[in-house]
């Protein structure tokens, strides 16, 4: 209690009291708005197994369990509440409570397969096909649109870099790039590319040996995992020479974010302020380029769809810099939505995450146009998450192209 | 206490089920009662487990499940998004829920006939921003509207801040198609903003809390869109000079789009969670004990004319701080205040009765000074807030429900204060309806006689009594 007493500070939310059924959050739950299931919804959650005194009755935990672990973990809801309940939070607790196959497999997925998603994705096996069970299709399918032929060209040469604001900032400070699961694996391009711009910005960039940063891991149900992934990055922090983190991934972000208060930092020495310092360190790209100028080459779409990631920081930092580089080419649909990712619901509910898919592929095309005439302007959609882009390539309507911000940078 | 009729069926039968099954395949029909759980309650905080629920996804489906269901006397409960205040969705007196959110086109909106046709599911604030896009604009604004439907607004007869110079839900449905028990379909008022053939059934479908048909399709009054608006948020010394300065903006003669007041103990709800514009009394200076928040709107020449005129307005009743925003952006920080007020109020406690009386415009200062008394003399704390303009008040009555004599004395409050509401020539629900927290009363305001005709009504529309028992007013 008092840790997440001490979290929930920290991170500037709300105190949690009980949900008092009022509604708030029914306003921009992806699950709920593209199905209309109210049992879908947050306040039925927070109703069935959340700190809320109107239960309607005793009902079978475990069936509780499976109905409420249909979530997006996309923190909306968390945020619309005047109550200050936190629905993801609450869900991975109900999934750690209730371990079951699909989280066994989204495990497999994260900790055991990532090594073999570049071979996935280049269309080979992955692993014999016997293991990989039907639940996987979704999922795979966004591997496959991650494969090196799929990723998009670059056409944008950044001109002038923020090289004088950086400096002021961080001068000589070392500076790790933080990869995540695909710039790891998948789409190394991404983790080049960030390298080529932290250059061009004058820093001094250290390798740091990170692996995932286990936000997913959390949120499907897997606390100990989550735990273990969270001290590996610590002690390849602290090797490295604790450099300022920078992320290209909006999840990642808000994962490595969340380490502050989550009681990594206890064995650090006396009088200092180990975790305040990796506070402080964990920086999107996107951040530190605000200001740069860039010139579109040849290949620039004359449209350009923004999916903003549900977790995306508070700044909208992504946003901020591509609206500056892009100019009215960008445009963002005014009622952002979800792509229904949702880490391990893309396994366990692959229908679900596919129809919230649906639902944002609409919204992009209000803006784009591409339903009309896809041959005149096929949809090319830009992000900056990880599963945002799986997912979206998953769902991705025919002809359309998708990829993270960073593929859009030409290389020098 | 209410009474049912006794013919209706007390459980589902396996050949029920089987029915439903039919007419409602896949998704259609719920009946895991993890699932049903959360349409077995709604804002008011309380809760049943329906006995199934239904999601039709056209009109014939509801037709064949009302024939249906009159024939096997099983109670239907109607519902949309469920985010009404006096339990009026609640499944109390058991029955099968009937979810009509699938059904959610706007099928029309027409600036030349000035009205729109839409199904019961669509969301209020999605379909302001459509009619908006259109230079088009729909007056209510219950503050529930970016989480409400339209059906459910109808159905409730929502209010709203705009109601003072805009009215409430009813005085823009133009016309109601609905299915009443027995499978029969009827298509009240239409397209004209005027109508005077025969009795007005759009009127009566209007606040019926789901008890005399099914909404299928809703036809709405449209006006044209203001070009702009302004906004002032005046904090004074005492209850009184608050009130005197509103009364002064209507004798000047301007009718505001919104008049709003939060009493001392809203406001300090408010400043538990969030820093506030007004003073509070903190510097040793004079502390603010009622807020009112007034908004006008129109062409944007005359906005800043009629700012002017507001200020002077409520010069004479001195206020301790006045603070105008012109436009949305400058505007939106000034309501953000007011519609925390309701959240707020649980930072005071842990529970609260959530009232809405209303009592005639020129009655609010003696029936606000009334509910103050009433707080201290049970020694509960009871927040005024709401839409001063209209004499409707929202009034809070907050404890903690653990304690048993703070339970009974805030129920003795909540009577208290219907008691002065009615005395005062008021009505005990402006704009939340009755549902289930109010049914008991009902009797307090409405005669035998009234209620007698009330039931015939209902009893023409449902001989059997099958739509929402127990609800409202019977």
């Amino acid at each position: 209690m008092t840790d997440k007493k001490a979290a929930s500070v920290k991170s500037g939310a709300k105190p949690e009291r009980d949900c008092v059924l009022c509604g708030c959050c029914l306003e921009l739950c992806p699950l709920f708005l593209a199905t209309n299931r109210e049992e879908l919804s947050p306040r039925a959650k927070a109703l069935l197994a959340g700190p809320s005194k109107f239960t309607a009755a005793d009902l079978p935990e475990d069936d509780v369990a499976a109905l409420a672990g249909l979530c997006l973990a996309c923190g909306r809801c968390e945020k619309l509440c005047p109550q200050g309940v936190n629905i993801p939070r609450l869900i991975a607790r109900l999934r750690a409570e209730h371990p079951d196959f699909r989280q066994w497999l989204w495990k497999q997925w994260i900790t055991k397969l990532a090594p073999y998603w570049s071979l996935a994705a280049q269309g080979a096996a992955l692993v014999p096909q016997p293991i990989v069970p039907a639940a996987f299709s979704l999922a795979l399918k966004g591997l496959r649109g991650l494969r090196p032929s799929k990723g998009l060209r670059g056409w944008l040469t950044i001109t002038k870099f923020p090289k004088d604001a950086f400096r002021e900032k961080y001068a000589d400070r070392p500076v790790a790039v933080f990869n995540g699961c695909v710039g790891m694996g998948p789409r190394k391009i991404w983790a080049d590319t960030a390298r080529a711009l932290l250059q061009g910005l004058g820093a001094n960039l250290v390798a740091a040996d990170f692996s995932c940063c286990g936000s997913t891991l959390g949120v499907a149900g897997l606390p100990e995992d989550q735990a273990a992934a969270r001290r590996a990055n610590v002690a390849a922090w602290r090797r490295a020479g604790r450099p300022l983190i920078v992320t290209y991934c909006a999840t990642c972000q808000k994962g490595l974010a969340e380490y502050a208060g989550a009681g990594l930092f206890a064995d650090a020495a006396p009088h200092f302020d180990e975790e305040a310092l990796w506070a402080a360190s964990v920086a999107p790209l996107s951040g530190l380029l605000a200001g740069a100028t860039g010139k579109a080459g040849r290949g620039a779409p004359a449209i350009i769809g923004w999916h903003r990631p549900c977790h995306a920081d508070a700044v909208d930092s992504d946003f901020k810099l591509l609206s500056g580089l892009l100019g009215t080419r960008l445009r963002s649909p005014a009622k952002a939505n979800c792509c229904g990712f949702g880490g391990i619901m893309q396994l366990a509910a692959p229908k679900l995450s596919a129809q919230v898919g649906a639902g944002c592929w609409a919204g992009l095309d209000t803006v784009l146009g591409f339903s009309v005439a896809a041959q005149v302007t096929p949809g090319y959609v830009l992000t900056g998450c990880s599963g945002c882009v799986m997912q979206l390539a998953a769902t991705a309507p025919a002809g359309a192209s998708v990829g993270h911000w960073l593929e859009i940078i030409r290389p020098d | 206490m209410t009474t049912l009729p006794t013919t209706l069926i007390t459980a589902l039968t396996p050949a029920h089920l089987r029915f439903l099954e039919n007419l409602f395949p896949g998704e259609g029909l719920v009946t895991q009662p993890e699932e049903m759980a959360v349409y077995g309650a709604d804002s008011s905080r309380r809760s049943a487990m329906p006995w199934a629920v239904v999601r039709p996804r056209n009109e014939e489906q509801i037709v064949e499940l009302l024939r249906w269901a009159e024939a096997e006397a099983v109670p239907l409960v109607p519902r949309l998004r469920g985010t009404g205040m006096s339990g009026g969705a609640v499944p109390a007196f058991g029955g099968v829920v009937v979810s009509t959110l699938w059904l959610n086109r706007v099928l029309d909106i027409d600036g030349d006939d000035f009205c729109a046709e839409v199904e019961p599911g669509v969301v209020t604030s999605e379909f302001q921003a459509l009619t908006q896009k259109q230079k088009l604009f729909y007056p209510p604004d219950p503050a529930s509207l970016r989480i409400s439907t339209l059906g459910g607004n109808v159905a409730t007869c929502a209010g709203g801040m705009r109601a003072v110079k805009y009215g409430v839900t009813r005085d823009y449905v133009l016309g109601v198609r609905a299915v009443l028990p027995g499978g029969r379909i009827v298509d009240a008022g239409g397209r004209t903003h005027k109508n005077v053939v025969g009795l007005d059934l759009t009127r009566l479908f209007v606040g019926s809390c789901g008890t005399l048909g099914i909404f299928t399709k809703l036809t709405l009054k449209l006006l044209p869109l203001p070009e702009s608006s302004a906004t002032v948020l005046a904090a004074f010394g005492s209850l009184k000079e608050a009130l005197e300065g509103a009364r002064g903006v209507f004798r000047a003669g301007i009718l505001p789009t919104a008049m709003e007041f939060m009493d001392a103990t809203a406001c300090r709800g408010i400043a538990m969670i969030k820093d506030v514009p007004w003073p509070t009394g903190s510097d040793g200076g004079a502390s603010t004990q009622a807020v009112l928040l007034l908004k006008v709107d129109g062409s944007a020449a005359a906005l800043a004319t009629d700012l002017a005129r507001l200020e002077q307005a409520l010069a004479p009743a001195g206020p301790l701080c006045l603070l105008k925003g012109l436009g949305p952006k400058e505007e939106e920080p000034l309501w953000e205040i007011r519609r925390l007020v309701s959240p707020a109020s649980f930072q005071l406690g842990p529970d609260k009765m959530g009232e809405d009386v209303a009592v005639p415009r020129g009655q609010t200062v003696q029936a606000v000074e009334g509910f103050q008394a009433i707080g201290k003399e049970h020694g509960i704390h009871v927040a005024c807030y709401g839409h001063l303009g209209d004499g409707n008040i929202h009034v809070n009555i907050i404890f903690d429900s653990a304690d048993p004599d703070q339970r009974e004395r805030a129920q003795k409050c909540k009577e208290a204060v219907f008691r002065l509401t009615l005395a005062l020539g008021g009505t005990i629900s402006g704009e939340h309806g009755t549902g289930i927290t109010k049914a008991a009363y009902v009797s307090w305001q409405l005669s035998e006689e009234e209620r007698r005709i009330m039931a015939g009504i209902k009893g023409v529309f449902d001989p059997v009594g099958i739509l929402n028992p127990g609800k409202g007013w019977v």
